[in-house]
C-alpha cells in the first residue's frame, strides 16, 4: 500500500490516482494524516493517505479475464467438432473482441456507451453458456452445459454432481437462474427466443408431478364443488395447469395474486360446457 | 463460502447483464447479524439490475441468499441508488 503526501487530503488523491493510474471508484483510500494549517503557519501540517486498487476491482477484472479465457477454449472446443474454421482463425478472432473490449475502458468515453458485441442469436448462446459454467462454479455446484435447441424454446441441460443445490427448494434457484439467463439472452440475442434450464431430468420430472396434483385436484374440486387454491408457482408452470385442464368440462382454472405468489385456481364451473 | 468469493459471485452474475460492467463496484458492510453488499453501478445500468418489477434483483437475491457464509451471517444486497 502506497503513501502520498499533498498540501490538503484531496490534493494528496489526486496525486495518489495519477501514479496507480487508475479512477477514484477503483481506489482503497485511507487517511493517515489530515492536513493542517497550524497557527500562523506554525505547526502546519502535510496530509498523508493510504492508498491502493480496490481488491473487488482486481477479482472483478480477474473474473473478466477467466471469463474470457473459457470462452477462448469453449470456442476452440466447439471448433473442433463443428470443423467450420481453423483454430487460428476464432483465435484472432476471441483476442480481436477482447481488444475491443478492452480499449473501451482506456479513455474513450464514446465507444464505451455502445455495446462491444453485436446482437447474435449464436453468439449469445454460446456466451450464455459460458455465463451459467461460471455461474454453477462459483454456487459450488460446477455444471456440463448442453444445448438443444426446440420448438417451445432453447433448452440448456446442466449436468452436475450436484442437482439439489442448483434446483434449490421448490426449483428457486434453477428458476431465478433462468430468469437471469432469459435476461441475458434478451439483451444479447438478436431474436425473441425463450430459454429453458433444466437440471438433470428435473423439468420432465416436474411436469410428471404437476400433471398428476393437477389431474386430482381436479376430481376433489368435481366431487366436493369446492374451489381449490394451488400453491404459487412460476408461469410456466401455472401455464401447464391451464393448458391440462383447459378441455375439462367440469372446471375452470385462473390465477389470482401478484408474482412471484401468484397461484392457480381450480373451480368448478358454474354451467356445464357442452361438448 | 467467504465474503470475497460472494462479492466475486455477484459480480459475475450482474457484469454481463449490464452495458457498464467497468463501472460495477460491490463494497461490502458487516455489522452484527447482516453482511451486506451494497451494488453501486452507471445510472443507466440500475434498472437493468433491478429489472421489471425487481424480478432480477429478486432473481440474484433468491441465488445469493440461500450461500453460507464462513462467519455465520446472513446476506443482504442493497443496489445504491445514487
Amino acid at each position: 500500500m502506497a503513501q502520498y503526501e499533498g498540501e490538503t487530503i484531496e490534493l494528496a488523491i489526486q496525486k495518489g490516482l495519477a501514479d496507480l493510474k487508475i479512477e477514484r471508484e477503483e481506489a482503497d483510500i485511507q487517511v493517515v494524516r489530515e492536513d493542517s494549517h497550524g497557527f500562523l503557519g506554525i505547526g502546519k501540517k502535510t496530509a498523508i493517505v493510504e492508498m491502493q486498487i480496490s481488491p473487488t476491482v482486481v477479482a472483478a477484472k480477474k473474473a473478466k479475464q477467466e471469463v474470457r479465457d473459457q470462452k477462448i477454449q469453449k470456442t476452440i472446443k466447439n471448433d473442433a467438432k463443428q470443423d467450420q474454421q481453423t483454430v487460428s482463425e476464432i483465435k484472432d478472432k476471441v483476442a480481436a473482441e477482447a481488444q475491443k473490449t478492452m480499449e473501451p475502458s482506456e479513455n474513450n468515453q464514446v465507444i464505451k456507451k455502445t455495446p462491444s458485441f453485436e446482437r447474435n442469436d449464436n453468439q449469445a448462446i454460446k456466451d450464455l453458456s459460458v455465463y451459467l459454467m461460471d455461474l454453477t462454479k462459483r454456487l459450488g455446484a460446477p455444471a456440463l452445459v448442453r444445448v438443444d435447441q426446440q420448438k417451445q424454446g432453447i433448452i440448456f441441460h446442466l449436468e452436475t454432481a450436484k442437482e439439489g443445490l442448483l434446483i434449490g427448494k421448490h426449483g428457486r434457484s434453477i428458476n431465478s437462474l433462468q430468469y437471469l439467463s432469459q435476461t441475458f439472452f434478451n439483451h444479447r440475442g438478436r431474436t425473441r427466443q425463450t430459454i429453458i434450464l433444466d437440471v438433470g431430468d428435473y423439468r420432465e420430472r416436474r411436469e410428471r408431478a404437476l400433471t398428476a396434483l393437477t389431474k386430482r385436484t381436479a376430481r376433489n374440486v368435481v366431487a366436493d364443488h369446492k374451489a381449490v387454491f394451488l400453491d404459487p408457482m412460476p408461469s410456466f408452470e401455472r401455464k401447464l395447469v391451464h393448458t391440462l385442464l383447459s378441455d375439462n368440462p367440469y372446471v375452470e382454472t385462473f390465477s389470482e395474486g401478484t408474482e412471484p405468489d401468484r397461484y392457480v385456481v381450480i373451480a368448478p364451473r358454474k354451467t356445464v360446457m357442452l361438448p | 463460502m467467504k465474503s470475497a468469493e460472494v462479492s466475486e459471485l455477484i459480480s459475475a452474475i450482474v457484469s454481463p447483464l449490464i452495458t457498464m460492467p467497468d463501472e460495477l463496484t460491490i463494497d461490502t458492510v458487516e455489522d452484527a447479524r447482516f453482511t451486506t453488499y451494497n451494488l453501486s453501478l452507471n445510472r443507466k445500468d440500475i434498472g437493468r439490475v433491478i429489472g421489471k418489477q425487481g424480478r432480477v434483483a429478486q432473481a440474484i437475491r433468491t441465488l445469493i441468499y440461500g450461500i453460507r457464509l464462513d462467519n455465520g451471517k446472513r446476506i443482504r444486497l442493497n443496489i445504491v441508488d445514487k
